[in-house]
């Protein structure tokens, strides 16, 4: 390998390559696109292919019927819900492990990471043991008409739980790598902590946070497993798109699955887009 | 504004920083706060910025208690090593921040930001961002800015620290300059001697975290409190206390105060032999091992006398020292 490279800088040239070096590279390559292949593109080619098989007009109709659009909305909703306050709660926890120095520092930049570790399962589980009909507190707001589990603030809490770690990750990233100075300037200039936070500190995370809102948004439109568990399943009230689309491969309405499943390989592919596009206008820092 | 700190102690964990630190610094001065990295000169500028609280003593600003002042009230202007610019704003917004946050009116925040380019020679460049710029407008950059509000004293965290020698040395002079125009009292931190002799009023030398002397360059460099600050300013050769004084004494001599001859000279002088020597600028170093002291001694020759000699390596000479600094031994 050393060797193979040392010639290939000396001659400049593809000639110094050996044969046997191409053969292996061709190798290489061939064995990382047939993964990719078989693990990416084969099946999202599966899922338009079974999404158009009864042609488009049943494509057309499986995505506008009543209870599609009514888990579309219920997505977009939660994740309307979602995004936002873990924005909030990002931009929290980033400006003060980012910025400050305090007693329990990492016990709370571990415990911002719990919800990457946790299966999304047991997560929602845990929401439905301490918030069900049958946990007290579920039993006490039941009682003053404040339905959680099986209905949408269940759906908005287990998600938000899932992609608790997403905003605030890239944001204390991009906090700890801007260090201090610029903070530490605005302040002996005369600028209040506000001041500083929104003139100086957000305006130098803006991308990483956008980066975050990407991610954090993508996930909580996908979430399948915590929501599952907390949602009760009720048709065209408390499906997602995904759980929708688990309802009607149940039903044997696999055309229909599929085309409600490719509404979410287009949010993908925009998402995907999206971070391309911000991770390029982090490389040019402006 | 004048300024007092008496008897600061700042300790980090088990570093002490700073321990029985005063100074006082009257209105307009400019001075220099000199030692080598660690020594806690940087702190001591932090505290004076109220971006470190000390952990005992008194920061005074026109005789007014400051020590617990946060930085946003203490009106001063702070220049940071790395400039700390705001990379997002323009020039001319980062100059106009300390207006803008005050809430100025914008001609005025206009007229004076413009005023300020103009001084550190920027007017053209007001709409570039900061990463368009070299290293030294940078940093006049940082200097408008910390200047825009009208600071009551001006701090310069190694202000010449990241620019290459010859930006520097136009830079040293362009801000003594300034300083001579604004009045404004100004604290220089630095690891450079050069720095700080050619441009501070006062001199204040600190090693592990305490004033070691305090005084006009030139009555720092010829009479040093101790023997740190003697080897600090320069290179020195140290001799034994001569015969019939304290033992525990060291003598120092600096290498421009040794006169070499061919001849034995009337004062006190070694017999050496001439080992190595090289032209260091505009003197001639001269090496010699000095038999009696066992040990080798360096001598800086002007070009003239240097001539005069016509020295050669293993040449015997006779060399004097002008004058021996004695100290306790450390």
């Amino acid at each position: 390998m050393g060797l193979w490279a040392r010639g290939n800088v000396e001659t400049g040239t593809r000639a110094g390559v050996r044969p046997a070096g191409r053969a292996t590279r061709r190798l290489l390559i061939g064995v990382a696109l047939g993964f990719v292949a078989v693990v990416v593109v084969v099946p999202v080619l599966a899922v338009f292919a079974k999404a158009f098989q009864q042609g488009v007009p049943a494509y057309v109709h499986a995505v506008v019927e009543r209870e599609a659009i009514a888990a579309l909305r219920l997505t977009a909703f939660t994740a309307a819900v979602v995004v936002p306050t873990n924005v909030a709660f990002g931009l929290a926890a980033g400006w003060a492990l980012g910025k400050f120095d305090f007693p329990g520092k990492s016990l709370v930049t571990a415990l911002i990471e719990i919800p990457l570790a946790v299966s999304p399962v047991i997560s929602g589980l845990v929401f439905v043991l301490c918030l069900g009909p049958r946990s007290f507190l579920g039993r006490f707001l039941l009682h003053h008409g404040v339905r959680v589990i099986f209905a949408w603030p269940g759906i908005a809490l287990a998600t938000a739980f899932v992609t608790f770690s997403y905003v605030a990750r890239e944001v204390i990233t991009a906090m700890e790598a801007g260090g201090r100075d610029k903070e530490e300037a605005a302040i002996v200039l005369g600028a209040s902590g506000w001041q500083t936070f929104s003139r100086v500190t957000l305006p130098s995370i803006r991308w990483a946070l956008l980066y975050g809102v990407v991610l954090c948004n993508a996930r909580a439109m996908g979430e399948f497993g915590a929501v599952s568990v907390v949602s009760g399943h009720v048709r065209g009230e408390t499906e997602t798109l995904p759980l929708h689309v688990e309802t009607l491969y149940d039903d044997y309405r696999f055309s229909a699955s599929f085309a409600v499943a490719s509404l979410l390989v287009f949010l993908a592919v925009f998402t995907l887009v999206a971070k391309t596009l911000l991770q390029r206008a982090r490389e040019v820092p402006s | 504004m004048s300024f007092e700190v008496i008897g600061l102690d700042k300790s980090f964990g088990a570093h002490a920083a700073l321990s029985g630190v005063s100074l006082r610094v009257p209105r307009g001065e400019l001075v220099a706060l000199l030692g080598p990295s660690g020594c806690g000169k940087t702190t001591l500028l932090r505290v004076l910025a109220g971006l470190e609280t000390p952990d005992a003593g008194r920061v005074l600003f026109e005789g007014v208690d400051v020590t617990r002042t946060g930085p946003a009230a203490r009106q001063v202007g702070l220049v940071f090593q790395h400039y700390a610019l705001f990379e997002h704003m323009t020039v001319f917004e980062n100059v106009a921040f300390s207006l803008r946050v005050r809430r100025a009116p914008a001609a005025k925040i206009r007229a004076r930001v413009e005023e300020l380019l103009e001084r550190v020679r920027l007017s053209g460049l007001a709409e570039r961002l900061p990463s368009q710029l070299s290293g030294g407008q940078r940093q006049r950059v940082a200097l408008a800015r910390a200047l825009a509000a009208e600071p009551r004293v001006l701090l310069l965290d190694e202000p010449f620290g990241a620019l290459d020698a010859r930006v520097r040395q136009e830079l040293r002079a362009w801000l003594r300059n300034l300083h001579d125009e604004t009045h404004v009292t100004t604290v220089l931190v630095t690891h450079d001697r050069e720095d700080a002799f050619e441009i501070a009023d006062r001199v204040a030398i600190m090693n592990q975290g305490r004033l070691e002397q305090v005084g006009a360059p030139a009555d720092v460099f010829h009479d040093p409190a101790s023997a740190w600050v003697m080897r600090f300013l320069g290179d020195v050769n140290e001799l034994p206390a001569p015969n019939g004084q304290d033992r525990a004494g060291v003598g120092f001599v600096r290498p421009h105060e040794i006169d070499l001859s061919r001849s034995i000279p009337a004062a006190v002088s070694y017999e050496a032999r001439v080992r190595r020597m090289h032209t260091a600028g505009a003197v001639v170093r001269v090496e010699f091992d000095v038999d009696a002291l066992g040990r080798g001694l360096v001598a800086d020759l002007d070009e003239r006398r240097f001539e005069e000699l016509s020295l050669q390596c293993g040449d015997t000479v006779f060399a004097s020292p002008r004058r021996v600094r004695v100290f306790d031994r450390l």
